[in-house]
């Protein structure tokens, strides 16, 4: 039980980058005969196919690339700026701190996902955009993490100590300090990437995500709203897919969050 | 006889590991007496006490008897338990301040226990909740009453939880290292405000502490414990004289004196208590005693009673048994 | 008295400054960021068929050709004088247009709220007290479950089986045209019907997080020494939890929820725009969907100013409920 969410991601990460290699399977193809007419789940066709004909089945995987890709790649993005402002105000404090952390507060009050919808209105939607989008509009809760991380850790001992014996400071930060605010780092991303998943969804949902020709979860559900009742499966297996690739990294994080507390504890 | 344990065993496993904390001690508290627990930390001394109050996290594996009054109270349920806790024994702890929950009233706290016990009125409660305070000599007290904990000095939390402890006139006190985080001049006044309300309350206490001053001016009667184990019981004033345990001994000398020079000390232990994990064979004190011999790793030595008082030491007993 | 009293506007000021400045922060970003996009609502709005001049004259009009710095200078300058402009799209005055949303929405949030409250409380503190057995690990999979849901697909799932299969309940809207004029009583029980589908989808996706850092928290709560005291006292166990354990627990939600809040307002936008409700989360997708630069504007700050008072809130109730702080 406890290994099943590492296996499924597992899975879904072969499934969905090693589709590419399979000839045939082409997410876009549709079968002109079918189209107009979504059919219900057979044999050959297992999740059924949709309104233009096209595999719900082999479009899934190829929208697991993409979802997967946007959450990974912006949670990605927001880590590496998240870190790197919060080790700088951390590390130096003073005015530069005070700026920063003032522009924290300006976008965390900020209602996110209203501003991400009003960006990509604006901006003309694509996959790229969706990922910068996400990823600059997630990046203070990290930065207030490592901060904090940063300057309790600048107070412990060793780093007084270090200090002591004249190390550099871009030692200091990259050596000592960084690897301590490490652990929260991981399990905040961890999370990052499930709700990154389901942001991109959202915004694919409105139309302002991963637009058509391309499959992602998201633009699957837009599509099958209008025929809930007569094709349900087109809703209930994207649905249920991004419902478990999120389930499934918050239990990674979870678990993450609980070996490392544990570790921790041993330490000191 | 009010309170009467027999040969309990506590242990805890996690993770695949079991931990024996206390290893089949038996010991009485007779009425209006106080009994002294004394060891290092992790001797098992607190684990003891919450078993005899049943208040030990439920992956706690308990084995033996605990009597009070008569009835075996271990296994009892919640319930049952209820009738005996707080109103046949009260229990203070270490640190008084942790003890009180930080979100309410001193008062608060205290009106709630008397309530229960008492069977009064809130306004009733409240006076009785003054007079206490006043017993326990705390200055202004219908105006602390509405205090919140963190705004009494550690001292003070004691004194309150002395008064609430009272509040519900328990037959038996536990007193878990009660003066250990305070100051020496207030450890002094919290002793003698419990020697005091003993005498009028006709109570007993079990003591617990790691300071052997504290064990010997208040005590009736001692218990050393070593890793999980009795080790010696008797009278203090016997047991100052003429420890027989070598631990004991060495705890005895061990106190400092400010009459003995620095290179006077003779026995200072060897290593540190070793971890419950991995229990030395025999004797648990082998490994650090000044005086083992061959038989100290192979058997373990039972508590067995020498001149008017019980020893688990093979040099005790054999000394008795030679001079016989 | 009055001692006290400077003291409390001291405090008041020391606040306030900091959260003015923080608007003025968030004013500006989301001026930029608008005004930076390619393309402007004029050729967005406005029949493709429009000569050049005429485009021009109405950029003009509208203050679109003049440079940035301008145009955000005049723009807080009329919003400081209470001017926020009117909707490209209805004309309305921008306030009106979101005050006239504001009711439906205070509806719909303030009611998911105390549920949520009211819920995540008792479902916490008995998984952490009961924890590991059949009941927590029952809690912890839906809330997981609850948690990794798209809100709207959860909304669009519930709207399926609710309304389009079992007919239970409307799928979408407020109130049925033809009820305006019928009793308050009559409104109320048709708003409610219509409220208990969004109501719901909200809550799946919001009681996870809360029941779960509450079951985390009485964990931890219930190893104190205060709570083996109280124990010790022969407290009973429902006292022990629901009074003892309880308001420790309690201390951290309302910091908590101003936290929270900010996903609350962007959630409750999308359920709103799902179900039709006719609050301010529809106008704000809609105007997004029209590049209604001043309403956008307007919401934003709107939902910026409610966000930093709800922070401000939590704080002073924090003060309130920890006798700690004074």
């Amino acid at each position: 039980m406890r290994r099943l969410p590492y296996l499924y991601i597992l899975a879904v990460f072969i499934l969905s980058f090693g589709m590419s290699f399979i000839p045939g399977l082409d997410a876009t193809r549709f079968d002109p005969l079918l189209a107009g007419q979504p059919q219900a789940p057979s044999l050959h066709h297992p999740f059924g196919t949709d309104d233009l004909g096209r595999d719900v089945l082999v479009r899934s995987i190829s929208g697991a690339k993409i979802s997967l890709l946007v959450g990974i790649v912006s949670v990605v993005l927001s880590t590496v700026l998240g870190v790197s402002v919060g080790l700088l105000c951390g590390y130096f404090e003073g005015v530069t701190d005070a700026i920063i952390m003032r522009l924290v507060d300006v976008l965390m009050a900020l209602p996110t996902l209203f501003l991400i919808l009003i960006i990509q209105s604006l901006w003309k939607p694509s996959i790229w955009n969706v990922v910068i989008v996400i990823g600059l509009t997630s990046w203070m809760g990290t930065t207030r993490l490592v901060r904090a991380e940063v300057l309790s850790v600048k107070q412990r001992l060793f780093i007084i100590s270090a200090k002591a014996r004249g190390i550099s400071t871009s030692r200091l930060v990259f050596k000592h300090m960084l690897p301590h605010t490490l652990s929260p780092v991981i399990v905040s991303a961890t999370l990052g990437v499930g709700s990154a998943i389901l942001t991109e969804s959202v915004l694919s949902f409105l139309g302002l995500g991963v637009q058509p020709p391309y499959a992602s979860w998201g633009n699957m559900l837009e599509r099958s709203v209008p025929l809930m009742n007569e094709a349900p499966w087109m809703s209930i297996v994207p649905g249920v897919l991004i419902t478990l690739t999120v389930l499934s990294l918050n239990v990674l994080s979870d678990h993450a969050r609980a070996a490392l507390n544990k570790k921790e504890r041993v330490v000191s | 006889m009010s309170l009467k344990v027999e040969n309990l065993s506590v242990s805890f496993s996690s993770g695949g590991h079991t931990v024996t904390a206390v290893d089949h001690i038996s010991f009485e508290i007779p009425d209006k007496t106080i009994v002294g627990l004394v060891g290092e930390s992790g001797s098992g001394k607190s684990v003891t006490a919450m078993s005899v109050m049943q208040l030990l996290p439920p992956q706690a594996v308990l084995s033996g008897s605990i009597l009070w009054k008569g009835q075996n109270i271990m296994g009892l349920s919640n319930t049952q338990l209820r009738s005996i806790r707080g109103s046949e024994m009260g229990l203070i702890f270490q640190n008084p301040l942790a003890a009180l929950n930080p979100v309410f009233s001193v008062g608060n706290q205290m009106i709630e226990t008397i309530v229960l016990h008492q069977n009064v009125s809130t306004a009733r409660a409240r006076d009785i909740a003054i007079e206490l305070l006043q017993k326990v000599q705390i200055p202004d007290a219908a105006l602390r009453l509405d205090h919140y904990p963190h705004q009494f000095s550690l001292g003070m939390c004691q004194r309150l939880m002395i008064a609430i402890t009272l509040s519900m006139r328990p037959k038996l006190l536990i007193a878990d290292e009660p003066t250990a985080s305070l100051d020496v001049t207030v450890q002094a006044q919290i002793l003698t405000l419990l020697n005091d309300l003993k005498e009028e309350l006709d109570m007993s206490i079990l003591l617990i502490s790691h300071d052997l001053g504290v064990i010997a001016q208040n005590c009736d009667e001692m218990l050393v414990m070593y890793l999980g184990k009795l080790i010696e019981k008797g009278k203090p004033s016997e047991l100052f004289k003429h420890p027989m345990h070598p631990y004991t001994q060495a705890l005895i000398a061990a106190i400092p004196s400010p009459f003995s020079k620095r290179s006077e000390v003779t026995h200072v232990l060897k290593g540190d208590i070793p971890s419950p994990l991995h229990l030395p064979s025999g004797c648990r004190f082998h490994p650090r005693c000044p005086k083992a011999f061959a038989l100290c790793s192979e058997k373990e030595p039972r508590l067995e009673p020498v001149c008017g008082r019980e020893v688990a030491c093979f040099l005790a007993t054999e000394a008795t048994s030679n001079s016989r | 008295m009055n001692i006290t009293n400077g003291l409390y506007i001291k405090k008041f000021l020391r606040r306030l400054i900091p959260s003015l400045f923080t608007l003025l922060g968030i004013s500006l970003v989301s001026f930029m960021l608008m005004h930076l996009a390619p393309g402007d609502p004029a050729s967005m709005m406005l029949d493709p068929k429009l000569s050049l001049q005429d485009k021009a004259l109405l950029k003009h009009n509208l203050g679109l050709d003049q440079p940035l710095w301008t145009q955000y200078g005049h723009w807080l300058g009329h919003v400081l004088r209470g001017q926020w402009g009117y909707s490209y799209v209805s004309g309305k005055p921008v306030l009106r247009a979101i005050a006239e949303r504001l009711p439906a929405t205070m509806i719909l949030s303030v009611s998911s709220l105390t549920l949520i409250l009211m819920l995540t409380l008792p479902l916490g503190l008995w998984s952490g007290y009961r924890k590991d057995t059949g009941f927590d690990k029952t809690v912890t999979l839906l809330s997981f479950v609850g948690m990794a849901m798209p809100t709207f697909w959860l909304g669009l799932v519930l709207m399926l089986i609710f309304s389009l299969k079992l007919d239970w309940l409307p799928t979408s809207g407020f109130l049925e045209p033809g009820l305006e004029t019928s009793s308050f009583w009559e409104q109320s029980v048709a708003i409610a019907q219509h409220l208990i589908l969004p109501l719901m989808t909200i809550l799946i996706g919001s009681l996870a997080g809360l029941t779960r850092y509450y079951r985390f928290e009485t964990i931890g709560i219930l190893t104190q020494d205060y709570i083996q005291a109280a124990r010790a006292r022969g407290l009973s166990e429902t006292r022990i939890l629901f009074k003892h354990a309880l308001k420790n627990a309690m201390l951290p939600m309302v910091t908590l929820l101003g936290l929270m809040l900010p996903e609350l307002v962007s959630g409750t936008f999308v359920i709103e725009y799902i179900f039709s409700w006719p609050g301010m989360g529809q106008l704000g997708i809609s105007a997004v969907f029209a590049r209604d630069y001043p309403v956008l504007m307007g919401m934003l700050m709107m939902s910026s100013v409610l966000i930093i008072v709800g922070n401000w809130l939590s704080d002073v109730a924090y003060r309130w409920v920890d006798p700690r702080i004074s």
